[in-house]
C-alpha cells in the first residue's frame, strides 16, 4: 500500500489520539515511522503542579518539539495547550545572556543603567553587599526568595546556603503565595504535609467536588481524566463551587456560585448536616480523630499597626487552640443551619442539600479538589481544615476514590518548596527550625556545629517585602520567580522595598521580567531542560530529567549560581568563633568547602550521562564542579527522609528516578505508596491499626471547631465590587514564559476584566470598552469582557494577573491568612469607571 | 501550496456530553482546518488540526476549547516540519 507522507503522519495523529481515548480505529493502525532525526527523551512539564511527563525532541542542540509522554501514568500521552508549546519557552527573543548591573561611570549605582559585567564582577559586588549586611546587622539582614519552580537540588542548595551557611532563616518560596494554607491545614490536621491520596482517585470516585479550583483551565489534563470518569460512569456526579461561573460549570451536576468567603459557612453546614442526619462514621471518629476548639478573631496578617489587626483579639495567637469533645464540636457547627447558610452564601437550599448529601451518603465515594480558591484566603488554613473535617467525620479518606486532595499550581511546589522545606520556618522532610530535635538532626546530616541553625523562623514572603521597605532586610536574592508582579500591594510594599536605597537586590532569571528590571543586579539563568532537574508534583510523585541542551550565552543554572557564590565566603566572615571552635577543622574554609565539598555532596565522581539508547547528554554543573553534584545533593537530601524524626518521607535513589516515570513517596523497598495512612496501602501503618495518621504522635487526626469570619476588605458604597484575580488557560502565572510563546501570546494578549453585563451597563461600559479599576491602593485599566469563559455574578469582577503591562497587584491588598501567611488574592474591594 | 512547505498536524482528544456529541461534531467541523475522525459512545471525539501555518494550530486548538459543548480538549500528537516532501509516496 502506498500513501503520501502527509497521509502517513495524519494517520499517526489519529491513531495516537484514538489510543489516548482508549479506542482502536482499525483503519489507522499504523506504527509510528522512525524517520525523524530528532532525539527524544522524557522531561517534566515546566508549568503547573500536575506533573505531566513530556517527550522532548532535540535537534542540533535545540529543543524543536514536545509531545505528551504515552508512557506517563499522569497524562497518558496528553498535553494541554501550554504543554503543547513547551518547546518554545526557552527561545524568547529577549533571553538574558550576561550578568547586568546597574552602573554609572563604571561603578555600581542603584539609580544607574543595566550594564553587562562578567560573572566574576557580579559575584564581587554581590559578596561585598552580603558581607556588609551580615557584618552590620547579622543574618537577619540577608534573605532569599525562591520558588516552587526550583528543581529539587536548587531548592536544597539554596536552603543549605541560607540556613546552614549564612545562618539566616529568611528564605521563603513563592509557594507561600500558593500552597502555604494547604501546608498549614495538613500540618494542623495530620501533622504531616501533602495529600494522602493520588490521581488514581480520578478513576475510583463516585463524586467530585471542586472547591475553588478551575480545573478545566488550570489543570486541563486532570480535568480530562475527571471528565472521562464522569462520562463513562453514569452514576458519577460533579459539584462545582466558585464565586463566579467558569468552564467547569459545563460539566456540573451541582453548580454552586457562592458569595466570597462563605465557603467557610458552607463547609460547617455540611459538617452539621452529616451530624444531624446521623451519618457520622462513629467508629472511625472514635478511633482516629481528636477534637479541638481553635482561636477565633485572628486578624488578617496585615501590618501590626493596621486597625484591623489592632481590633483582632487573637491576632498574635492565631494558631492557638484547646482540646474539646465531639459534643462541643457538634454544638459549635449546629448554628450553621440550612437557612442561615443559604442566606449568608446566596446558594439555593436544594443545592446546598444536594452537596451535603454527596458527603453524607456512606455509599458515595467523594474526592474533593481545591486550589487557590481555598489557599489564597484570609482563612485559608481554616478552610483547608474544614474540608478535612467532612472527610474525617464520614471516614471518607485515604482509600481509592475517597479523599481530600489539594491540587498545586507549580511544578515543584511539593517536591521542592514543601518537601525540601524552603520556607522560613522549615527544614527538609517536614522538620521545622523551632524544634531542637529537628535542628540537631539537620546539623548532624549537614556536619555542622551544634547551634548553627537559628531556632526562630525567618521572614516569610509577605514579611520579606515589608522588611525590605522598612530597611531591615538589605541583601536579597530572588531566584526563579517574578515576585514584583506576583506579590500583592505592589505600590505600597513591593516596589518601595526593591528600590529602597539601603537594599541590594539580585534577581536570577532567564528573562527581563518586572522583577528583574526592579533589581540592582540581574543574573542570566539556565532554565528547564538546559540543566538536569527534578520536580515533585501534587500526588507526591518525584520525576527527573536530563539536561537536553546548552543554555544561551553565559547563562548558568540557579544551582551553579548558589554553589559558586558560596565560594566567596570564608567561614570566619559568617560564623561566630564559638561555632567554629566546635569544628576547628573548618577554620579558614569557605562555605563551599563546608556545605558542598563535604564528602557527601561531592561523593559521586564525574560520569557520562547516558540514556538506555546510548545517547549522551550534557551536565554543565558536573563539568564545572568536577563531580556529579545533582546526585550528591539528592542523596544527602534523601537522608532526611530515611533517618529523620518524621516518618513516611522515604525517597527512592537518584538513579531509580532517572529510570522511572516518577514514583510516589514514601518509596519503600522500591515500591511507591498510593494511599497514605491506611493499612494495606501504606507500609508505615501497623498491622491491625486500619488507619494511622502517623504524622501526629498519637496517630490521630484533629478536627477543629472553626467559624465563618468576614473577609479583610469587603465591598462598600465607594468600592462596591469584589475583585478576584487568577489565571486563564493560555497563560501560566505571570506570563514570563507563555507570553513569549507567540501562539499563546496571540491567543490571549492582554488581561481583560470579566464582569456582569448589568454591572458594566450601570457604569456606562460595554464589552470591549476600556474600564478603570481602582482600589484604595492603586489603579489600572483593562478592556471589559461580559461574555466568554468566565461569567461573574453581579457585584464581582475577575481579572487575570499574567499581563505585565497591567499589573493587577497594584490593586490587591496584602492581607494574609494569619496562620499560613498566604495572601488572599481573591477578595478585595474595587470600583470601576469608564477609562 | 506554493513556495516553502510547512506541514503541521495535531491530534486532539475532545470530551463532550454524549447526548451533545453530534452537535459538537458539527460545530467542530465548521472550524477551518479541523477534522473529526471518530466519535465514541462516551462522548469522546478524535480530532485533528491540519495546517500549513504553525500559528494557526494554536488558534484552532483554542477555538476547539471555546466551542460550545466542549468540556475538555487535550493535545495528543503534534508534528511540525518544513524540510520534507509531504506529497512523496511511501510504502507502509
Amino acid at each position: 500500500m502506498k500513501i503520501t507522507r502527509r497521509e502517513f503522519i495524519k494517520a499517526n495523529a489519529i491513531a495516537a489520539t484514538a489510543a489516548a481515548a482508549g479506542v482502536t480505529l482499525p483503519q489507522t493502525a499504523i506504527a509510528a515511522g522512525g524517520r525523524d532525526k530528532i532525539r527524544w527523551d522524557k522531561a517534566v512539564c515546566r508549568f503547573c503542579g500536575t506533573g505531566c511527563s513530556v517527550l522532548v525532541g532535540t535537534q542540533n542542540d535545540r529543543v524543536v518539539a514536545t509531545q505528551g509522554d504515552p508512557d506517563a501514568p499522569v497524562n497518558r500521552g496528553l498535553n494541554c495547550i501550554k504543554g503543547y508549546f513547551l518547546s518554545k519557552i526557552m527561545y524568547g527573543k529577549d533571553r538574558l545572556t550576561k550578568p547586568l548591573l546597574r552602573m554609572t561611570d563604571g561603578e555600581y549605582d542603584k539609580e544607574g543603567d543595566f550594564t553587562p559585567i562578567s560573572w566574576d564582577q557580579a559575584f564581587d559586588i554581590m559578596a561585598e553587599k552580603f558581607k556588609e549586611a551580615l557584618k552590620e546587622k547579622g543574618p537577619s539582614a540577608v534573605g532569599m526568595f525562591g520558588s516552587g519552580q526550583w528543581t529539587v537540588w536548587e531548592g536544597y542548595a539554596g536552603l543549605k546556603l541560607m540556613k546552614a551557611g549564612f545562618r539566616s532563616n529568611n528564605i521563603d518560596p513563592n509557594a507561600r503565595h500558593c500552597m502555604a494554607s494547604a501546608v498549614a491545614g495538613f500540618m494542623r490536621t495530620f501533622g504531616a504535609d501533602e495529600p494522602m491520596g493520588c490521581y488514581d482517585d480520578l478513576e475510583y470516585a463516585d463524586a467530585f467536588v471542586l472547591w475553588g479550583a478551575n480545573m478545566s483551565e488550570m489543570h486541563p489534563i486532570l480535568w480530562s481524566r475527571l471528565t472521562d470518569r464522569r462520562l463513562t460512569a453514569s452514576h458519577v456526579k460533579v459539584a462545582v463551587l466558585s464565586t463566579f461561573k467558569n468552564r467547569n460549570f459545563d460539566l456540573a451536576d451541582i453548580p454552586i456560585v457562592f458569595k466570597p468567603q462563605t465557603d467557610l459557612a458552607i463547609l460547617n453546614y455540611i459538617a452539621n448536616y452529616i451530624i444531624q442526619s446521623g451519618n457520622v462514621n462513629e467508629e472511625f471518629v472514635k478511633k482516629h480523630v481528636n477534637f479541638r476548639i481553635g482561636n477565633t478573631d485572628i486578624g488578617y496578617g496585615l501590618r501590626p499597626e493596621d486597625p484591623r489587626e489592632q481590633a483582632a483579639e487573637n491576632a498574635k495567637k492565631a494558631g492557638g487552640s484547646k482540646s474539646a469533645t465531639f459534643e462541643e464540636y457538634k454544638k459549635f457547627v449546629a448554628e450553621y443551619t440550612l437557612d442561615y447558610v443559604h442566606e449568608l452564601s446566596g446558594v439555593p437550599k436544594d443545592r446546598l442539600e444536594a452537596l451535603a448529601k454527596l458527603y453524607a451518603d456512606p455509599k458515595i465515594k467523594v474526592t474533593s479538589y481545591w486550589t487557590m480558591g481555598f489557599n489564597q484566603h484570609t482563612r485559608g488554613t481554616w478552610v483547608n481544615q474544614m474540608c478535612y473535617h467532612i472527610h474525617l467525620l464520614t471516614g471518607k479518606i485515604s482509600e481509592p476514590g475517597n479523599g481530600p486532595f489539594s491540587l498545586t499550581g507549580q511544578p515543584s511546589a511539593c517536591g521542592t518548596a514543601r518537601e525540601v522545606g524552603t520556607f522560613a520556618h522549615r527544614l527538609p522532610a517536614d522538620l521545622v527550625v523551632k524544634k531542637k530535635e529537628h535542628r540537631d538532626f539537620s546539623e548532624k546530616i549537614w556536619k555542622l556545629p551544634q547551634g548553627t541553625i537559628e531556632p526562630k523562623p525567618g521572614y516569610h514572603a509577605v514579611l520579606q517585602n515589608r522588611m525590605l521597605k522598612d530597611g531591615k532586610l538589605n541583601a536579597y536574592w530572588v531566584q526563579c520567580t517574578n515576585n514584583v508582579q506576583a506579590a500583592a500591594n505592589l505600590n505600597e510594599e513591593t516596589l518601595p522595598g526593591y528600590r529602597n536605597p539601603d537594599n541590594f537586590i539580585v534577581v536570577s532569571d532567564p528573562y527581563p521580567t518586572v522583577t528583574a528590571l526592579s533589581a540592582d543586579l540581574i543574573l542570566p539563568t539556565a532554565m528547564w531542560t538546559e540543566k538536569e532537574g527534578a520536580y515533585g508534583n501534587a500526588e507526591r510523585r518525584s520525576q527527573f530529567w536530563r539536561q537536553q541542551v546548552k543554555a544561551p550565552g553565559e547563562s548558568k543554572s540557579d544551582l551553579w549560581q548558589t554553589v559558586e557564590f558560596s565560594k566567596r565566603f570564608k567561614v570566619e566572615e559568617v560564623w561566630p568563633e564559638e561555632l567554629i571552635a566546635q569544628k576547628p577543622e573548618y577554620r579558614g574554609k569557605t562555605l563551599y568547602d563546608i556545605l558542598f565539598a563535604n564528602g557527601q555532596v561531592d561523593k559521586y565522581p564525574k560520569q557520562e550521562v547516558k540514556d538506555s539508547a546510548g545517547n549522551v547528554y550534557h551536565n554543565d554543573e558536573m563539568e564545572d564542579f568536577g563531580y556529579y553534584i545533582q546526585k550528591g545533593l539528592y542523596e544527602e537530601y534523601r537522608l532526611f527522609g530515611l533517618h529523620g524524626p518524621k516518618k513516611g518521607h522515604e525517597l527512592a535513589t537518584f538513579d531509580q528516578y532517572h529510570q522511572s516515570r516518577g514514583l510516589r513517596w514514601p518509596v519503600i523497598d522500591g515500591k511507591e505508596t498510593l494511599w497514605r495512612y491506611r493499612e494495606g496501602y501504606d507500609p508505615h501503618v501497623e498491622k491491625g491499626a486500619e488507619i494511622q495518621f502517623y504524622g501526629n504522635p498519637d496517630g490521630k487526626a484533629k478536627i477543629f471547631a472553626l467559624p465563618y469570619e468576614p473577609a479583610a476588605e469587603e465591598p462598600d458604597d465607594e468600592y462596591d465590587l469584589w475583585l478576584v484575580t487568577g489565571r486563564v488557560l493560555e497563560h501560566w502565572h505571570s506570563g514570563s514564559m507563555t507570553r513569549r510563546v507567540p501562539e499563546l501570546y496571540r491567543a490571549f494578549p492582554d488581561a481583560v476584566v470579566f464582569m456582569h453585563r448589568k454591572d458594566a451597563k450601570r457604569r456606562g461600559l460595554r464589552r470591549g470598552m476600556t474600564a478603570k479599576l481602582k482600589t484604595r491602593r492603586g489603579e489600572i485599566t483593562a478592556k471589559v469582557e461580559t461574555r466568554g469563559r468566565n461569567r461573574p455574578p453581579e457585584g464581582l469582577v475577575f481579572i487575570p494577573w499574567f499581563d505585565a503591562s497591567r499589573l493587577v497587584n497594584k490593586l490587591t491588598l496584602d492581607a494574609t491568612c494569619p496562620i499560613s501567611k498566604e495572601t488572599d488574592y481573591k477578595k478585595c474591594a474595587v470600583k470601576i469607571e469608564r477609562g | 501550496m506554493d513556495g516553502e512547505k510547512f506541514m503541521n498536524i495535531s491530534g486532539v482528544l475532545v470530551h463532550t456530553i454524549p447526548e451533545q456529541a453530534d452537535e459538537v461534531k458539527t460545530r467542530l467541523m465548521e472550524i477551518p482546518c479541523v477534522e473529526v475522525h471518530a466519535v465514541t459512545e462516551n462522548g469522546r471525539l478524535i480530532v485533528t488540526i491540519e495546517d500549513d501555518d504553525e500559528k494557526v494550530v494554536a488558534d484552532r486548538a483554542l477555538n476547539i476549547h471555546q466551542c460550545e459543548g466542549v468540556i475538555s480538549a487535550a493535545m495528543v500528537y503534534q508534528y511540525g516540519n518544513d524540510d520534507e516532501d509531504f506529497e512523496e509516496k511511501m510504502s507502509i
